[in-house]
């Protein structure tokens, strides 16, 4: 392959593509979109909701004593629970952001100048969590509760959280942050399987590719158009994000997922392309492609069945996701990182394998 | 074309070590089977350098197949093509630089401008970049070099494809079809670029539909009929072989007789108005290459 005229291809691309009115829509529609989520869930990150589960046998002021705790910027939901095992599920899964279990009689001995127990149940959650800020109030809102301290005897068990909660990110970042992650990656899947496809199908139906092939090789035409797909990617996804005034907290992070994702999945959008012959087939297929793709953006804050957890659990955005949702937050928010880099490479592997193998079937 | 264009041809000599002097392309038995379908079916030729050489016939004839067999973007099933002593098929790395074509498809970047079009491929080539301004000038596109692609004339637009085939300074320049569907003085333009190309010393493999075309610029013609090669040689030497000789007689009446020269009671006539003194003038006609092709191929093009 020859450097200078896989350059010249691409810069040809990139200078097209600016005076191209599908790969600007393709561009804009995603960047639009988070704009508008960003407007919607603005106030997202100014106040903290904190939703508490409450297991109590009986009527307890313990509640009230907790909200009377709580800073203006924090907004608390009580919410009862019928037993100690449903609270706990329920905290796994997220749904709570911590549960209190009130043994019988608590009101009763906290007055009595008795030390009760309560169980505060919290996920295995990163700090400055809502599940955190109950269980540091819970002490001094039993001793205002007695007018005296120690009143109760805390007991904290930190819960694990379940896989498959594919609210975690919703939970943690918030709305706002959540939905700049899913039209990121409606943008890399836009530019990916539409506009890449889109600009290779452009050439084989106006034949501009045959000239090119005169002189370069049709694995330096698709070199080019790869590296126009990943340039595209790796300057709108940083544009998106200005825009929406959104701060991960890992910027290293967010951008070695995305240029990780924009390798993968320009490699999908290629491999794609070879299947297609018309700009009609593109307009067709690509959106069904992208939906497939987007599907784990449309699966945030649902509790999805686990069957199809485990079927998005194939799907390389699932993944790009759960990068960029733990370098948004700063920490590890989904276990097991190590899988993601295994299956974007695994797809990377396979999509570029593929493309490569048309390729030498071409060449021959 | 400018004067200035008429130095050596070709950025690359490439190697010429199977080249047969004074020979651009040699074809042997060469043939693309798709199936079934014998496209191309055991033709041989050679092309001389600086030699016009056209290759003709209806659609389907297999011209299209040739020159893409020719230009390295299709194998052959059987033969060989040597383009410049290099095998088309075998060696197409050594081929693509000492080549260009211009295809019968207006294959540019529309919403490119001339000029950006035209630098792609002196990149592609890594040819000088001064050859851009060199070739707008040549095709007289200098004034309209920064308009996009998309607001040309067919014509323009046709002009930019030759440039862009001249962009390398090929020493073989293949055309299919190149004044397809131009107005006559676009046509005319075009044929006058190619006369220049084989001036400077290109070789130029051309094909077209029309027979005045590839007799006014061709030095030898080839007609190809279902894959096969049904005549060669030069239109002159055709027409006399296979055109119909004639004569338009116009008698002191004012009317119009056609005669056939080499029928005996056409040849009669004739002689019998010469006695009576009933002949005003005497027009010879040479045959068509239509003529010719209609009378090899059994039908027109």
């Amino acid at each position: 392959m020859n450097r200078r005229r896989i350059g010249a291809i691409y810069r040809k691309d990139m200078r097209d593509a600016l005076r191209d009115s599908r790969v600007l829509t393709a561009l804009l529609m995603p960047l639009l979109l988070g704009v508008f989520y960003s407007f919607a869930f603005g106030d997202d990150a100014a106040v903290q909701k904190i939703k508490v589960g409450v297991v109590a046998a009986e009527a307890t002021k313990l509640t009230e004593a907790i909200q009377a705790q709580a800073p203006d910027s924090v907004r608390l939901t009580f919410v009862d629970v019928q037993d100690q095992g449903e609270v706990e599920r329920q905290v796994q899964r997220e749904d709570l952001d911590v549960g209190l279990v009130v043994p019988a009689g608590f009101d009763a001995d906290v007055r009595a100048g008795k030390a009760p127990s309560v169980l505060v149940l919290v996920p295995s959650a990163p700090s400055g969590s809502g599940g955190d800020f109950v269980a540091a109030v819970v002490d001094r809102s039993v001793e205002a509760m007695a007018g005296r301290a120690p009143a109760a005897r805390v007991v904290q068990r930190t819960m694990k959280p379940a896989e498959d909660s594919s609210e975690v990110a919703l939970t943690r970042l918030g709305a706002q942050s959540v939905f700049v992650l899913v039209s990121a990656i409606m943008l890399l899947g836009m530019l990916a399987v539409y506009a890449v496809p889109a600009v290779l199908i452009e050439e084989a139906e106006r034949k501009t590719i045959d000239a090119l092939t005169l002189i370069a090789s049709p694995a330096e035409v698709i070199a080019a158009k790869g590296q126009f797909g990943v340039t595209l990617s790796l300057v709108s996804v940083p544009v998106l994000l200005v825009i929406t005034r959104s701060h991960p907290e890992d910027v290293v992070g967010v951008i070695s997922a995305v240029l990780l994702s924009a390798v993968v999945l320009v490699g999908i959008g290629l491999a794609f392309a070879g299947l297609l012959r018309t700009q009609q087939q593109v307009n067709t297929w690509s959106g069904i492609v992208l939906l497939a793709l987007l599907a784990p953006a449309f699966t945030v804050g649902l509790a999805a069945p686990a069957i199809v957890n485990q079927i998005l659990a194939f799907l390389p955005t699932v993944w790009t996701f759960r990068l960029l949702a733990d370098a948004f937050a700063g920490e590890q928010l989904y276990p097991d990182r190590w899988l993601a880099y295994v299956v974007l490479v695994a797809w990377g592997v396979a999509a570029y394998g593929l493309v490569w193998w048309r390729l030498s079937r071409q060449e021959a | 074309m400018s004067s200035d264009t008429a130095t050596a041809v070709g950025w690359q000599s490439g190697s010429r070590s199977d080249e047969v002097p004074g020979i651009s392309i040699q074809v042997d038995d060469l043939s693309k089977w798709y199936g079934e379908v014998r496209a191309v079916d055991g033709i041989s030729f050679t092309v001389r350098e600086g030699e016009v050489f056209g290759l003709l016939g209806h659609n389907g004839a297999g011209k299209t197949t040739t020159i893409r067999m020719l230009t390295g973007r299709a194998r052959p099933t059987g033969g060989r093509a040597l383009v410049c002593g290099h095998d088309a098929a075998q060696a197409r790395e050594r081929v693509k630089p000492l080549i260009n074509l211009v295809f019968e498809e207006q294959n540019l970047y529309e919403r490119l401008n001339a000029r950006e079009n035209l630098r792609l491929f002196a990149e592609l080539y890594d040819a000088p970049l001064g050859r851009v301004d060199e070739l707008l000038e040549a095709v007289r596109l200098t004034d309209a070099a920064d308009r996009k692609v998309k607001t040309y004339s067919s014509g323009m637009k046709q002009r930019l494809l030759v440039a862009r085939a001249l962009i390398n300074k090929p020493r073989v320049l293949f055309l299919d079809e190149p004044t397809r569907g131009l107005d006559p003085a676009s046509a005319r333009e075009i044929r006058g670029m190619v006369r220049e190309q084989a001036r400077q010393g290109a070789t130029v493999f051309l094909t077209t539909h029309y027979m005045e075309e590839a007799d006014e610029l061709c030095d030898r013609v080839a007609f190809l009929s279902s894959g096969r090669i049904v005549a060669l040689d030069t239109p002159r030497e055709l027409k006399l072989r296979y055109g119909e000789r004639s004569v338009v007689v116009v008698l002191d009446s004012r009317e119009e007789e056609r005669l056939r020269l080499d029928d005996p009671a056409d040849a009669a006539l004739l002689e019998r108005w010469m006695t009576e003194g009933r002949v005003l003038t005497v027009h010879s006609q040479e045959g068509t290459l239509e003529d010719v092709f209609v009378n090899l191929a059994g039908r027109s093009l």
